[in-house]
């Protein structure tokens, strides 16, 4: 009798197989790629956010020391300007200006600092201080890349 | 087998595809589930940061006190004289933990909000929230 239709070979079911494999294959590991860089990001963001809420932390508790000794300095109003100049802290280095301007920084992380000045008021004024400055900066040492050769100014006559 | 006593090659090749895509589909299978576990843990770790940030922020913005703040924030006050608050993101659930710190001094008060932030037992993000008000002097 003559056979009529399509017929499956020997084979077909087994290409098929391994092309899904691939497939799956392709899809998982670019699934988990994605999800481990993701990952990643996150646990960066998560150090960063630690460090900069310990430097704050850090920040707020220098800045209570400095109005300790803005208070004491005020008892004596005579020499507050010197006393203030002459504010020190053991762990941390205190930058007073002439106008008393106190600053200092407090390291964030290996690659930022939170760099916070506070204006000292005069003697008798309230507020005592006023925070000027309160921002990250970073500290890491830039290098440029050289490895482009960008054109010059002439040969951008052109634009 | 057919009629002759010989074994059909279809059906054996099936058998051997059926096989090979079992044992495949495994070890693939183990790939997606560990590709779910960490995009989990990134979308909680990021979440969780998030909120714990915004908290952080909005208590260093207010004058409340730490306590009335976190109980203003949905905080519920535990026996252990912690203060806990659990939030659901996309279905998983995100415990924070807030333990208060108050240094008081004659000149002002330095408050600090210990925050932990929980997914299932485990700790993925610990951040102080502080607080320095000073307070004007008495003469």
């Amino acid at each position: 009798m003559k056979e009529n239709g399509y017929r499956v070979g020997v084979g077909a079911s087994s290409i098929l197989t391994i092309f899904v494999v691939l497939c799956l294959t392709t899809l998982g590991v670019l699934s988990f790629a994605s999800a481990r860089a993701n990952a990643t990001l996150t646990s960066r963001r998560e150090a960063y956010v630690e460090h900069y809420y310990a430097a704050v932390a850090e920040a707020q508790h220098v800045m209570m020391e400095i109005d300790r000794a803005l208070v004491n300095a005020r008892k004596t109003p005579d020499t507050y300007a010197e006393l203030v100049q002459g504010i020190k802290m053991p762990d941390i280095f205190l930058e007073v200006s002439e106008d008393l301007l106190v600053s200092f920084s407090v390291p964030c992380g290996e690659m930022l600092e939170l760099q916070v000045a506070v204006q000292a008021a005069d003697s008798g004024d309230w507020p005592r201080y006023r925070v000027v400055m309160h921002q990250l900066v970073n500290i890491a040492d830039w290098e440029p890349d050289t490895s482009y050769e960008l054109p010059g100014k002439d040969e951008m006559e052109w634009i | 087998m057919n009629k002759a006593g010989k074994p059909n090659s279809l059906l054996i090749e099936l058998v051997i595809v059926l096989l090979f895509f079992s044992l495949s589909a495994v070890v693939i299978l183990e790939v997606f589930i560990a590709a779910h576990d960490r995009s989990v843990s990134s979308i909680v770790g990021s979440e969780g940061t998030l909120i714990a940030e915004d908290i952080a922020e909005r208590f260093y913005a207010s004058r409340m006190d730490p306590e009335a703040f976190l109980l203003d924030e949905g905080f519920i006050a535990s026996s252990d004289g912690a203060y806990v608050h659990e939030i659901k993101v996309n279905k998983y659930a995100i415990t924070l933990n807030a333990v208060v710190d108050r240094a008081e001094e004659p000149w002002g008060v330095l408050d600090t909000i210990d925050l932990m932030v929980y997914y299932g037992k485990s700790a993925f993000l610990q951040i102080p929230a502080a607080r320095y008000l000073p307070k004007e002097e008495t003469p």
